[in-house]
């Protein structure tokens, strides 16, 4: 494929080799250095911006912007340019970088970021296991705040609640989860199509999970509790993980606070929203079970007592969906950006980094 | 990328402050609950110093943890590790996992603990060691949980996370291993 290639000054680049040479010696470049340098060549003249090596060399992995310093600093190294009169490659001061040496290309190509994604099951097993953490720190919470009535068998009340509480988070953490992984693989981990993935993720697995929940009531004793959580909480929590993954790849080499805490603000402004809306996520459903079974040890009327209102009411009802909202898509989220950090580091990249040291 | 594989040093003085600062939080919230009158939360101070205890030693950990080194995998295998643990202990100082609080089913989980805590101690640091000491955690939870199923009290699906929380631990661990000293 030789007439699908770069070349300008002494230098030739094959995107499809991948291989940099300077009259026919081949240049050393690793992987992502040698995606950086695609990127600009695919504009030349034209700036590219930081964000866009961000999502298009390290795809969405959080990283600070030392290392696209770094990477230039390498490009022009193997360049034998010179930042402070260059040739190659022109720095654009706090926006990114220009490649303003004329290009000669053999035929329209498509950058790095045409390369296949490695998003994956990964995504659906961490945010499941994040959510699981969610819902027994959630249903710990409660049961640490007296929401089960002492007496015979409450212990074993309160495993059940914690069991239920940590099935519900690690259901919904997986669904939200696939959804990201499915838009990532289909416009990478980075895009805006993760909001809209987890969205739909949490849609279905809500709609699911509440006609299953129901026909087990049914099955059971005859009977289901009016509302439960269902497709619309599960699409507004869906959303905020979403939008607290999507926030925290464009921060990323921000501070943690600015990277992770939009997952578990989200998070809680989606409870609030299901909230005023008359949603409902755990507590709000136990508050429906025990109004359908009276005898039920569920004690939340202690929350109302607590906030000076008589019984589970609305106000009690309110500040617990915010704290689920923002314990899920907090945990969730955190969970997924962490995962997919490490998972972003291949094995050659470390052993590209210690042949180099 | 050297700065993927390790947290950085003003992250770890963000997270050091977080943690500490729900550590009192939460030993803050029994509190107010109590003046408000809650009931059902009637906490003596012997529970305050229980719980205090606890996640003390659970943060003295993390500190530990980060002291050894900066990798992300080792830091986030240590904190799976010592946040499933400290579930653990709470769900059964709180109240106990299985039936009645005086049942032996209960004890079953000091065994897991015990394992996991003596594993850590020996390991001493060292991510590989770590690693099997969180593989013989989860095979002892595994255990336990074989062994409640025998006996009628099904408490399988919260003792399955457990297991994949000890095995998520192990995993990060063994991927630090793999990652050379940091």
């Amino acid at each position: 494929m030789s007439d699908r290639e770069y070349s300008f000054g002494p230098f030739r680049l094959d995107p499809d080799d991948r291989r940099l040479t300077r009259e026919g010696r081949p240049v050393e470049l690793n992987a992502r250095y040698l995606d950086a340098l695609l990127l600009m060549l695919g504009t030349p003249g034209r700036l590219v911006s930081k964000e866009r090596f961000h999502e298009e060399v390290w795809r969405g992995i959080p990283v600070t912007d030392e290392a696209l310093t770094q990477c230039v600093r390498t490009l022009r190294r193997a360049l034998e340019d010179d930042a402070s009169a260059p040739v190659y490659i022109e720095t654009v001061p706090r926006h990114g970088y220009r490649f303003i040496a004329p290009v000669e290309a053999g035929d329209t190509l498509a950058p790095a970021s045409s390369r296949p994604l490695a998003p994956s099951l990964l995504d659906a097993v961490a945010a499941a296991l994040g959510g699981g953490s969610a819902g027994i720190c959630g249903g710990l919470v409660y049961a640490t705040a007296g929401m089960v009535a002492p007496g015979i068998g409450a212990a074993s009340t309160l495993l059940v609640l914690v069991s239920i509480s940590l099935l519900l988070g690690f259901v919904g953490g997986a669904g939200v989860g696939l959804g990201i992984a499915l838009a990532a693989h289909r416009a990478g981990t980075a895009s805006g199509w993760t909001v809209a993935g987890a969205a739909l993720g949490g849609l279905l697995t809500g709609a699911l999970g509440q006609m299953i929940g129901n026909d087990v009531f049914d099955l059971l004793f005859g009977h289901a509790p009016e509302s439960m959580t269902g497709a619309p909480e599960g699409l507004l929590l869906g959303a905020a993980v979403g939008i607290g993954v999507w926030s925290a790849h464009r921060a990323a080499g921000a501070s943690v606070l600015r990277r992770l805490a939009p997952g578990f603000a989200t998070g809680g402004l989606a409870g609030l929203t299901i909230a005023l809306l008359g949603g409902r996520l755990m507590a709000g459903s136990m508050a429906q079970l025990v109004l359908s079974f009276p005898d039920s040890r569920l004690r939340l009327d202690r929350f109302g007592a607590l906030l000076g209102e008589d019984g589970f009411g609305p106000l009690s009802l309110a500040l617990a969906t915010v704290f689920e909202g923002a314990l899920f898509a907090g945990l969730v989220s955190t969970a997924l950006v962490t995962t997919r950090r490490l998972a972003a580091t291949p094995a050659s990249d470390q052993e590209l980094l210690t042949s180099h040291s | 990328m050297p700065e993927m594989q390790s947290m950085s040093p003003r992250t770890t003085q963000t997270l050091r402050i977080a943690g500490w600062s729900l550590v009192a939080v939460l030993l803050l919230l029994p509190v107010v609950a109590m003046q408000a009158g809650m009931q059902g939360v009637d906490w003596t101070t012997g529970d305050f110093l229980t719980a205090a205890l606890v996640l003390g030693i659970s943060g003295g950990l993390l500190e530990l943890a980060a002291r050894s080194t900066a990798n992300l995998g080792y830091r986030l295998a240590a904190t799976i590790g010592v946040g499933a643990g400290f579930l653990l202990l709470w769900i059964n100082l709180a109240v106990d996992v299985v039936g009645r609080e005086d049942s032996p089913a209960n004890a079953d989980y000091a065994v897991v603990l015990v394992a996991a805590v003596a594993g850590a101690i020996v390991a001493s640091e060292r991510p590989r060691a770590l690693t099997r000491a969180m593989l013989a955690t989860a095979g002892a939870h595994a255990l336990v949980a074989l062994v409640h199923a025998r006996y009628g009290t099904s408490t399988l699906l919260f003792n399955g996370f457990f297991v994949a929380l000890w095995l998520a631990s192990a995993a990060l661990f063994a991927r630090a291993a793999r990652a050379g000293p940091a």
